[in-house]
């Protein structure tokens, strides 16, 4: 398997979270759809064989039956059940929940980055020739402040630190490495890199680097080469200082400041272990569990979970904590997996039967998705 | 793996459980079509069906979309995909259920629309329109990911091949199974497809400038 065959991989089950999901509506919606379309083709049988009749051969009269009234449709199926959704987010967590319009005054559209206060985001928008620029917005004003522009393609790993922000871009057969202030003032070229980076880190005046199949790389954040970090060996940046395997699901770790090591606990039976710098997720005898490292604070997760946290470092702050659910009768809810607490998103099937979600984005100190004409955001360290 | 996605004697696929490896960013939007589907609301309405298929449907349907979802790239034309797969199954249900493969029917079928779509968009394409204009379609959601976004410019019989490979892990006698074409059809699509991407992304040797 070739890096860019490794890379593709990761693309493709990265991309899973995004697909839309089934509700019970669905079959009976595939179900109207088959039951009309039968009817119009007996009704066509019935019409050919009225012509062949009246053109003097012998026809089989062909009845055309409808379908029988005690199909009709029951109403107030299991998913349309107020009952089945919980509480809309607003009830569960006002002081977190802030709805904002999804473009900004001028028209562009954007996605949130993350929470740099409680009312501050930091988001990237675009316009409708792919230019892309990075702003801080207001929550309360619903006011964007532009920061910078952002060079090239789709910026990639945007990370925040020491009052920056950098990003990636593919750059000709290079990724070039760019940071801006967040203050605002222009972005510079840190460094360009031979290589897919998956993970980036601002700590210590430099911009840490890991790519694609294992392997650290420091830049200065003023500018210059990309060194490698060996005593990382192959290993890739979890959450800055700490390093590890990815295919081995991150549960050895390298502190690179302190040499610490840090080994998760996995007991006997225990599968699929994932971590992050704080929690893990595992499988035991078909059932999901997220606990801490240590071993402690187990509780099962969600069998639905559109979203754990865990293996996603920074991505996902309150890791183990609180997830993104969907179930075919509930639909999408966050629940926080410490007190049982679920807030619905709102989202119900389309007449299609489908439920989608647009514009998810968990990251970054929160959660965030499009609702009509309105984004929805969830500050998670609003949820006590 | 979480039991509404499949029964046990189904291997994992890439993504069925926790997000093992994979990174959650922000997807991106466009307007396309972002409207279509909203709070709507709608109480549903439930007929009675062939239980065997509402269960086939409650329990693979996920799986499905997200088939579709990673070959169409796009969340609505994957909902639309795995509506008319499933409706040509409803259709063929007695049949295809005989045979125990109706997933395997439903995959097939869906691959075989989605290149159809495609090969009738470009049929009802008169040769002397004028190229439209550029404009960056920015995928509604997905991925932020430079290779999602290459993957966008493939054709789709490319694109397909791909995602069966490497999604879904098949062989390539599989490949050439589902789609219909021959292995050697699917090693130059997936030839031409990796060389495509690698076009477009950084080089991967990791050697330092």
């Amino acid at each position: 398997m070739t890096d860019l065959e490794d890379a593709l991989r990761q693309t493709l089950t990265r991309a899973v979270p995004y697909a839309p999901r089934t509700s019970e509506a669905l079959v009976t919606h595939v179900e109207t759809r088959y039951r009309a379309r039968r009817r119009a083709r007996r009704a066509l049988a019935v019409t050919v064989a009225a012509v062949v009749a009246a053109t003097g051969a012998t026809a089989v009269v062909v009845q055309n039956r409808t379908e029988p009234s005690g199909l009709t449709a029951e109403r107030g199926a299991p998913s349309a059940r107020a009952s089945d959704h919980p509480p809309p987010l607003e009830e569960v967590w006002p002081q977190a929940v802030t709805r904002v319009p999804t473009h900004l005054p001028d028209g562009r559209r954007y996605r949130p980055v993350e929470l740099l206060d409680d009312r501050t985001m930091l988001i990237l928008s675009w316009d409708s020739d792919g230019r892309y620029a990075l702003h801080t917005y207001d929550l309360d004003t619903r006011t964007a402040r532009q920061l910078t522009p952002v060079a090239g393609q789709s910026p990639e790993n945007l990370t925040t630190g020491e009052e920056h922000v950098a990003w990636w871009v593919i750059d000709g057969d290079r990724a070039a490495v760019w940071a801006a202030p967040l203050a605002g003032g222009a972005a510079r070229k840190v460094t360009a890199f031979r290589g897919v980076p998956d993970r980036l880190a601002i700590a210590r005046g430099k911009v840490y680097l890991s790519v694609t199949g294992g392997g650290l790389f420091a830049a200065p954040l003023t500018g210059g080469a990309a060194e490698p970090v060996s005593r990382a060996g192959q290993a890739s940046l979890l959450d800055y200082p700490w390093v590890g395997t990815a295919a081995r699901g991150f549960t050895d770790l390298l502190n690179l400041e302190t040499g610490e090591r840090d080994r998760a606990v996995v007991r006997t039976g225990e599968t699929d272990v994932v971590c992050d710098s704080a929690y893990c997720v595992l499988s035991r005898e078909g059932r999901w569990f997220v606990r801490r490292r240590d071993g402690s604070q187990e509780r099962p997760m969600n069998q639905s979970a559109l979203i754990q946290a865990p293996g996603m470092g920074r991505d996902v702050p309150f890791a183990g904590r609180v997830q993104v659910a969907m179930s075919a009768t509930a639909g999408y809810s966050l629940i926080d997996l410490a007190t049982g607490e679920a807030g619905d998103f709102g989202i119900r099937p389309g007449a299609d039967g489908m439920l989608v979600i647009v514009g998810l984005v968990a990251s970054g100190g929160l959660v965030s998705y499009e609702l009509g004409v309105e984004r929805v955001v969830i500050d998670l360290e609003s949820i006590p | 793996m979480p039991a509404e996605q499949g029964p046990a004697s189904e291997p994992p696929r890439p993504g069925d459980g926790p997000n093992r490896d994979a990174t959650l960013r922000g997807p991106s939007f466009s307007k396309k079509r972002w409207t279509r589907k909203g709070d709507r609301g709608e109480r549903a309405t439930a007929l009675k069906t062939d239980p065997r298929f509402a269960d086939f449907v409650a329990n693979r349907g996920d799986a499905l979309l997200r088939y579709a979802y990673l070959l169409a790239g796009d969340p609505h034309d994957a909902a639309d995909l795995v509506q008319e797969a499933l409706l040509k199954l409803r259709t063929s249900w007695e049949k295809v259920r005989m045979k125990d493969n109706p997933e395997g029917y439903a995959r097939a079928t869906i691959a075989h629309l989605h290149l159809a779509a495609h090969r009738l968009r470009r049929r009802e394409r008169p040769s002397w329109d004028l190229p439209e204009a550029a404009y960056h379609d920015v995928p509604e959601s997905g991925p932020d990911d430079p290779l999602w976004l290459a993957l966008a410019d493939l054709p789709r019989k490319q694109r397909a091949v791909l995602v069966l490979r490497y999604y879904e892990q098949l062989t390539d006698a599989e490949i050439a199974s589902v789609l219909g074409i021959s292995r050697g059809t699917v090693r130059s699509q997936a030839s031409r497809a990796l060389d495509k991407l690698r076009s477009v992304l950084p080089a991967a040797d990791r050697s330092i400038p």
